[in-house]
């Protein structure tokens, strides 16, 4: 992804994804509470999730299939 | 239930104040200058166009701090014309700030920059997690 460079375009991306108006974030909420609310957004992950296995549970796996 | 480190307590506190103060709006600080104390907010993107506006007009050099760099120019009237505008949004403040110190100057300038950033967030709210994984870490058997 490119852009974001500039206030300007991070102006439309705050309203883009946050749904504030213009005024709302050139005007009323703070820079760093915006940089906050778009960090801790929910938002969907993508990918496969790894589950790490330590010795022992590995050790009690095969203990019970025995 | 097991002992806590008191150290997990004072990091989790520490991340519930900025992030409850920023919500109900009281992350201020307060700076003095010629005598009077004037209240910063953290800034809109309005002001940070405003100071930012005037201190483009200044030759800046790299610095170790942030108040290492603005004290490199002793243009104190662009100075005080960028504090003003992220106090209250206009250069009315100008005039005042003017008659006070340099150094008071540029040390309410560096407070208002510095809430720029969410740093100081992120940085408070990873130690709360990661200061929680060491307390709590689930086991697996």
């Amino acid at each position: 992804m490119v852009g974001g460079q500039t206030l300007v375009g991070q102006i439309v991306s705050f309203m883009d994804s946050l749904h504030l108006s213009y005024d709302e974030v050139v005007y009323r909420i703070p820079y760093r509470v915006l940089q906050l609310m778009m960090r801790d957004k929910p938002h969907e992950a993508f990918g496969t999730v790894v589950k790490k296995t330590s010795g022992r549970e590995m050790a009690a796996r095969r203990k019970g299939n025995k | 239930m097991s002992a806590c480190p008191p150290f997990i307590f004072q990091d989790m506190n520490k991340a519930a104040k900025l992030v409850s103060s920023a919500v109900v709006g009281a992350d201020f600080e307060v700076i003095e200058v010629n005598g009077t104390s004037y209240v910063v907010k953290p800034p809109t993107i309005n002001r940070i166009a405003g100071a930012v506006s005037r201190l483009s007009r200044l030759a800046l050099h790299d610095g170790a701090t942030l108040k290492d760099i603005l004290s490199v120019q002793e243009n104190a009237r662009e100075y005080a014309m960028a504090l003003s505008y992220l106090i209250q949004e206009n250069y009315d403040l100008a005039d005042e700030l003017s008659k006070g110190s340099f150094d008071e100057v540029v040390t309410g300038l560096a407070t208002a920059i510095d809430m720029i950033s969410a740093k100081s967030f992120s940085i408070a709210a990873s130690l709360t997690k990661n200061a929680s994984v060491l307390v709590a870490k689930p086991l697996r058997w």
